[in-house]
Order: structure tokens, then sequence, then C-alpha cells
């Protein structure tokens, strides 16, 4: 088909009745519910995620680490559901960004998903296990496990953020491919290592390991309590740390980042008020409101990657026109449209299921609840 | 080795392995799920604790399947964007929104209720705890029929059109080529596209085998040895009359499977039956023979006459009595033809085994109708080891649908005239080389074939109608013309020689083939020893004084005692 024939198609196309029920916007309100999906991910697996992290800084023996287990066994398939319905969702509206995004962060999203199934593999292999080095051997691979898996999804949020080389196809360039000797053998990974998106990494395990420990102070009373007391200043200035250093980072290389956006102000007023609170909260005893706080922070940094790429979803480093933008990227209006609908009945649903097992188990695990002959 | 540099087949194997993987649990899941039900309802009604004790032990079993369900899901989800990005960017506007929609209203209500299936048993009450189940049961199945309506878009697309992408408003180009989309035009002729009800139906009744002679196999196992009979005679009996219902029902809609390919996908059909060469005498039915792609014929076969077109058609004639014969692959140019051994071995291994678990469950219900079924020791066996079988025919089955439409990843439509008349319309058959206005003609199965060379089925190319009445194929990049209709678009389908990312090295598929089996062996091995803790301890909360463990040494015994022949009735109690 020459160009002007399609030019002629499309003049001459009818106007379908989705062009008014669905307007331009419908792709941005796509790009929000996306974050909103980002986000429900980052808080529920974040604090699963945070609880492996810590899994070793908190529990010292096997019979504390089985409190955590214990805490999160039942919820953490649920939490990574959001994930997979994040992933469906851009699949949906934007299939052009979740080709060249995934194709490109192919072997980072190998890892993650290599570690998110050993996370489980190990948790239950750990319910089953009666050896000490087995239960051991358990708590080191769900650890290492969760640390892997929140450091690449950090560094791969990094790299989207700070812009990738894709070509005019959306297609990833390997650093070095016009160089004599072709791309490195771990190209693959490198070109999303930079001083930005490692730091983004650190962050995210900061991050995580502060609204994991949160969510294990919320469910688990005796020891645990003591030790996550003991461990919070810590965490909490390695978490500041990074942010600090992040931010530095975000402003010399992220182009977007340098220009003020009200969402991205607002984000960031949040995140500071929050993170000001949790300290105070957490002197003050008050559980619920330090988790809070910890959730406001993630939330408030989803936003703010979210203000920052709009109103792009992957930014070529290469040229900027090259750039995937929602709007090119997004299925079409009638497809928004009828996913949309599909969405706003199946979300309350959703979050009904969700509601209906945390109260489930409501209640806190401790210590003391872990019979002493069976560690697991 | 050559295939492990070739980025397309790496990623395709790849996709085999961890869908084959996947596909394990799902039909398990799916089938233990409606045994659930009926068995946490019989709770409900009667309060009987062996009921619950039945609930109990066939949940748990129900959650190590699902998580590892769940756990391989997600791979494959994420892995159109990874390895099959150029697929996914055409498709996304049709297959993306089913995998989304799947993905929320299936998912989240079977991941939500789950915890409380698993965990909840002390925490909420028995009625609710009945209303999770059926949740769950119902999330597996409307996840698989999103699943399967997607893959059926795949297979017999309709409800699209394929449109220029815009970038800025203005067309897309890359390369002077414009890049074009499959556009959504109408949602329910999509998901209800021609094939997607007749695969659903077969998935369930797959599934319900699966799910029910898992369930047979360990009871049959209990009964064997003689333990927890209160629970494994119950959990037989349930599972027995599921197993009816989908080996019957998977040579039901098996047999509608097969019409409805014959209409739509020839070409996967004769690879099926090994039907090489168009005849004009009545297809037989292969029952054993070996396809020899080099040579294009069959070798070893041994066949019922006529029985493929007796099945296909359901008569023998056609109105002016001519026989009615299959069109085979040499109307197939070779670039378009699946790999018919492969097809053909896979579907014949899961026709067998389909008939083989027909004969087990047969013979099943019968001895259960005598009241000798549980001294009938090697009918007891047979259902121990039926569960494999079971297995292999839902894997078989799927590869067979894979494999045959290859090397299509949209699979074109119809190449028939008018899909209405079913599969006996004649086919249209094209020859490019010939002059424009003899490039096209009709072939009604039963006419003669031995002028057929050099015609072939028109895939990827159009036919038109025009004013006259003559047929002639378009050449590419041609519109229409004015009052010419179109009867056939082969252009609206994708090759999957064109769908796998173009960003990826072969290396890193390699690697991540290697990350996958590693990762695949790790959860085989958690399953396993799960499973076999499991049958081992059993329902009953007091284990038998029996330190003999393990499935497999079990098994071993249960031979053994069956060469004797000796001490069968009431051999296996303690």
């Amino acid at each position: 088909m020459s160009v002007a024939s399609i030019l002629a198609t499309f003049a001459t196309a009818p106007l379908p009745a989705a062009e008014i029920l669905a307007p331009p916007w419908m792709a941005h309100l796509w790009f929000v519910l996306l974050c909103l999906l980002l986000t429900g991910y980052a808080v529920l697996d974040g604090f699963d995620l945070g609880v492996g992290i810590i899994h070793f800084l908190i529990g010292r023996n096997a019979r504390e680490r089985t409190v955590h287990t214990n805490v999160i066994g039942p919820i953490w398939d649920g939490n990574e559901v959001w994930l997979v319905t994040f992933g469906g969702g851009l699949f949906a509206a934007f299939p052009l960004a979740y080709g060249s995004i995934f194709s490109a962060f192919m072997v980072p999203l190998v890892i993650v998903l290599f570690c998110l199934i050993a996370r489980a593999t190990s948790l239950e292999f750990r319910s089953k296990a009666t050896g000490r080095w087995t239960v051991l051997a358990c708590d080191l691979l769900f650890s290492v496990a969760s640390i892997v898996a929140t450091f690449v999804l950090g560094v791969a949020t990094g790299a989207v953020m700070e812009g990738v080389p894709i070509d005019p196809a959306g297609n990833l360039v390997l650093p070095g491919t016009m160089t004599p000797g072709g791309p490195g053998p771990f190209a693959e990974i490198t070109f999303a290592l930079t001083p930005f998106s490692v730091t983004c990494g650190v962050l995210a395990l900061t991050l995580f390991a502060l609204h994991g420990a949160m969510f294990l102070n919320l469910k688990a009373t005796g020891i645990t309590e003591t030790r996550i007391r003991g461990a919070f200043i810590g965490m909490y200035l390695a978490f500041l740390g990074s942010l600090l250093m992040a931010t530095f980072l975000a402003f010399r290389d992220v182009d977007a980042a340098s220009g003020f956006t009200l969402l991205g102000g607002f984000a960031t007023l949040l995140n500071v008020l929050a993170i000001v609170n949790l300290a105070w909260a957490m002197r003050q005893r008050g559980k619920w409101r330090c988790f809070l706080a910890s959730t406001v922070m993630v939330t408030a940094m989803i936003v703010l990657f979210g203000s920052t790429i709009h109103p792009n979803l992957l930014v070529s480093s290469l040229d900027p026109t090259w750039s995937i933008t929602i709007q090119n990227a997004a299925s079409t209006r009638a497809t928004l449209l009828t996913m949309f609908v599909v969405v706003v009945v199946g979300i309350p649903f959703v979050l009904l299921y969700t509601a209906i097992t945390y109260w489930t188990f409501r209640g806190t695990v401790s210590v003391e609840d872990v019979p002493e002959d069976r560690t697991a | 080795m050559e295939f492990l540099t070739d980025t397309e087949i790496m990623s395709r194997i790849q996709f085999a392995i961890t869908i084959s993987f996947h596909y394990l649990f799902p039909p398990l899941t799916i089938g233990l799920g409606f045994l659930l039900v009926a068995m946490e309802w019989k709770w409900l009604r009667t309060g009987d604790p062996v009921w619950e004790r039945t609930a109990r032990f066939w949940t748990s079993m129900f959650a190590i399947n699902f998580a590892l369900g769940v756990a391989t899901g997600i791979v494959m989800e994420f892995e159109f964007g990874t390895n099959w990005s150029e697929y996914s960017r055409f498709v996304g506007d049709v297959f993306g929104s089913m995998l989304a929609a799947e993905g929320l209203w299936a998912f989240f209500l079977e991941s939500g209720f789950l915890a409380v299936l698993v965990f909840g048993w002390d925490k909420v009450s028995r009625r609710f705890h009945f209303f999770a189940t059926l949740m769950v049961c119902l999330g597996s199945t409307f996840s698989s029929i999103w699943i399967v309506m997607a893959n059926s878009w795949m297979q017999t697309p309709t409800g699209f059109a394929v449109e220029p992408m815009l970038r800025d408003g203005v067309p897309w180009v890359v390369d002077g080529q414009p890049v074009t989309r499959a556009v959504l035009t109408d949602f329910f002729a999509a998901i209800l596209n021609p094939s997607s009800v007749n695969r659903i139906t077969h998935v369930w009744v797959g599934a319900a085998t699966m799910g029910s002679f898992f369930v047979l196999s360990i009871s049959a196992y209990w009964i064997l040895r003689g333990r927890h009979l209160a629970v494994a005679t119950r959990s037989f009996g349930l599972a027995l009359v599921l197993a009816a219902i989908g080996t019957v029902g998977a040579m039901m809609t098996g047999d509608a499977n097969a019409r409805m390919v014959a209409v739509h996908q020839p070409v996967k059909l004769a690879a099926m039956e090994g039907v090489y060469e168009t005849s004009d005498t009545l297809a037989p039915l292969t029952i054993i023979g070996m396809p020899d792609d080099a040579e294009s014929k069959m070798d070893w076969e041994i066949g019922v006459p006529g029985a493929l077109s007796a099945l296909v058609y359901r008569r023998l004639h056609d109105a002016e009595g001519h026989p009615l014969s299959i069109p085979g692959l040499d109307l197939v140019p070779e670039d378009d033809r699946p790999m018919t051994a492969v097809v053909y071995a896979c579907f014949h291994i899961m026709v067998g085994c389909g008939t083989f678990l027909v004969g087990v469950v047969g013979l099943g219900i019968y001895h259960w109708l005598r009241g000798s079924l549980w001294n009938t020791r090697w009918l007891l066996l047979m259902f121990i080891i039926g569960v494999f079988p079971a297995a292999i025919a839902n894997q078989t089955g799927w590869f067979t649908a894979e494999t045959g439409r290859q090397p299509w990843v949209v699979h074109p439509a119809s190449p028939r005239v008018d899909p209405d008349q079913g599969a006996m319309s004649p086919l249209w058959l094209v020859d490019p080389k010939r002059p424009e206005s003899e490039q096209v003609r009709l072939w009604t199965p039963g006419d003669p074939v031995d002028d057929l060379a050099g015609w072939h089925y028109p895939y990827g190319r159009r036919i038109v109608t025009d004013a006259k009445g003559e047929h002639r194929i378009l050449p590419a990049g041609v519109d229409p013309e004015e009052g010419a209709s179109i009867s056939y678009d082969g252009t609206k389908s994708m090759r999957t020689s064109d769908g796998f990312s173009k960003a990826l090295r072969s290396g890193a598929v390699l690697w991540a083939c290697v990350m996958f089996l590693l990762i695949y062996l790790m959860l085989g091995m958690l399953w396993f020893v799960v499973l076999n803790h499991k049958i081992h301890k059993g329902p009953d909360d007091h284990t038998p004084g029996d330190g003999e463990g393990g499935l497999i040494v079990a098994m071993r015994r249960a031979l053994g005692e069956i060469t004797s022949m000796t001490g069968l009735r009431g051999g296996g109690s303690k």
C-alpha cells in the first residue's frame, strides 16, 4: 500500500461513535490508570519484597524469621497479581510501549521473574522443610531473591526515566552496535546501568526495606517489634541518603526532571511530609501512622516517576523524535474505551477481594505463636 | 546446533518450554476446582466430617498446583513483550485487551479468594468458605475462557481490520514501509470467533479429565494400599463421574473441533491426519503410520478406508455421487506447511491417550456398578498411571493446535469461500504463473486431481470477484476496484518469522531458556516433594505406622503384588 492510498483511506473513514465517547485524552487517562496499577503493585508487593530484604536484619534466628514468612505467606500471591495486571494493561493500552520496553529490558525482566519465582518457591519449601540447614537455605534464597528483584526493578525504573537507546522502530540499539567489535557480551544489562539508574536501584531497596519493616511492625508483635525499632534509624538514614543522591543525579542526568510540574511538586511535598511524619510516628509508636507514611512515600515515588516520564512512555536517548509517546503508542480509542469500562467495573471487585483477604488475615503474629520444635 | 544462534527458533523454543510447563497446572486446577466445589457442597449439606477432610486435603493439593500455575503464568504474559514484541505491537489492540481482561476479571477473583480457601478454614464460616471455593473455581474457568478466546482469535481471526499506524497524526513509516496493526472493529465478533466456542469446550473437558485423573490416581493408590479408605473412596466416586464427563466430552468436542479445523485451517487438518496428497477418492483415517516430510509421503500406513472423509463430511458422496476427498498438503507451497511429522505425532498421541482413558473410565464405571471396583487391582493400577496419559493428552493437544497453524502466528482467515457452508464448500486455488484471467479456480472435494499441479491455497493473497463474476488474484499493494468484492483476504495475518523481537540477540534468549529451565527444575522439585509429602501423609491426622516412603516405591510394590496375582482381595489393607 502506498502512503497516499493510506491517507485516502483515512480521510474517507467514517467517524466511529467511539470517537465521541472516547475523547483524545482517553490515552492519558490510561496512563494514569497504569500508574495506579503500578502504585498498587509497589505498595503491596513493596512490603513483602521489603520483608524479604530485611529478613536477616530483623529475624536473627529461624523462629523469628518464621514470623516473617507467616505474615506474608497468605498475601504475597495476591500482591503479585497487580504486576500481572499492570503488564496486561500496558499490553492492551499501549502495545507499542509494551513491545519496546519489555523487549529492551528482556534480560533484567528475566532476572526479576527468576527472583519472584525463586521467592515463591523458597517460601513453599520452607513451610515443608524440617532440617535446620534446609530452612536456612530457603531463608537465604528468599532474602537474596527479594533483594535482587527489588534492585533490578529500581534500576529499570531509573533507566526508563533517563531514556533508553531505541531506534525509530522502537527497538533497542545495544551500546557498541556501531563499533567494529559489536556489542559486548553483557550489553543487554549494561545499557541500563548509569549512575542514576543504579542509585534508583539502591533507593528502591532502602524504600522497600523501610516499607516492609513498617508492615512487619504492624503485623508482628514481641521480639520482632523490638528489632524493627532498633534497626529503624539505620534504615531511615540509608533511605534519606539514597533519596538525596537520586534527587541530585536526577537534576544532573535526567532531562525531564529539570522542568517543574505541578503534580511533581505536589508529590515531592507529599513525600517530604510523609518522610518527616514517619520518623515522628515511629517515636510516638503509632504503628498505623508509620505504615501509612511509608505507603504515601511509595505512592509519591510512583507519582514522581509518572510525572517525569509523561507525556512519553519510553524516551529514546538517541533522538527525542524517536521517543514513544502516550498518544502514539495507544491502542485505538474504541479499545481504550472498552477496556476502561472493564477496568471501572472490575476495580471495585478487585479492591473488595483484596479487602476480604486482608480482613480474613487481620490480627498479629508473634514469635510465641511459632512452636519451638517447628521452625517452619 | 545451528538453531542456537537463530533468535526466532530460540524464542519459539523458549515459548514452548514456558507454556508447556505452565500448562501442566491450569487444566489440573480447573478440573480439581469443579471437584472441590462438589466436595464442599456435600460437606455444607451433610456436615459429614469425612467430606470436610476430603475437601481440606484436595484444597491443599489445589493450592500447590494453583501457585505453580500463577508463577509460571506471569512468565507467559511477559514473554509476549520480551520475545514477541513485533507480534505484540501488531495485535496489542485485539489480543492485548483480552489478556488484560483475563488478568483483571479472572485472576484477581481466584487469587483473592484462594487465600481464604487455603488459609481460612478456621477463620471463616463454612458457608463463606464454600462461596470462596465457588469463586476460585469460577475465576479459573473465566481465566480459561479469556485465554482460549485470545488464542482462538490467533487461529481464526475475525472482528478486526488491519490499519496503518499513526505517529503524531500522520502514517508512521519505518524504512519506507508503513507500519500497520490489527485494530478491533467488533469486540464480540473477535471473542466469539469461529473456533473459540469449540476450543473452549475442548479445553474444559481436557481440564475435567486432568483434574479428575489427578484425584483418581491418588485415591486409587490409597485404596490399593488400604489407607484413608473413607476419603479415598468418596473422592474416587466423585472424580469418576467427572472423568466420565471429561473423557466422553473430549471425544465429542474433539470431533467438533476437527470439523471446525477442516473448514478454517485445512492445512492443519491435512498435517494432523498425514494427508500429503490430494486424491479424488475417499480419504482413509490413518491409525498407524509415520509421516516422512522429506519425501512427502506416509510410511507404514495402516488406515480405515474412507473413515476420515466420513468423519469430516458426515457422508461419503456429494449430490452427484462424487467421493468426498480431503485436500492435502500438496496444495500448499512448502513455505506454508507446518512440520507435519510433529503435528501428526502429537495429534495421534493425544487421540491414543484419550482412547486409553475412555477405556479405563468405562471399565471403572462397569466395575463400580457391579460393586467389584475396589477389588479389581489391575484396574486401580490403570487409574494410578492414568494421570500421565491425561497430562500428555492435554499437552499434545495444544502442541497439535500450535504447531499445526505454523508458519502463521496470526492465521489467515479461512481460504474457503463461505465458512457458513461448512466443510462441504469448495476451495479456492490459485496459480500465479498462469494468465491473469485463469489464475483462480474452484476445487470441490471429489473433483479430479490429476490437473492440480501448480495450484495452491491462496494463503497471503487476495482474491477478487469482478462484476462479470470472474475471479483473479489481486497483486499486493493494489486496492480492490470499484464493484469488486473481496472473497478472501490473506493479508490480514502474520507469519511467526515476522513476530519475534528484532532487538534480541540469540545468546540472550539462550540464556533466558537456561534460566527458565533452572527455575522449572526447582519448581518441579518443589512440586514433587510437596505432592509426595501430602500423598504420603494423607487427609487424616493420624498416619498409619508405615515407614516406607514415596509414591514410586509404593507403585513398584503394587506392581509386584499384581504380577503375583494372589491375595487380590483385601491385600492392600493393613
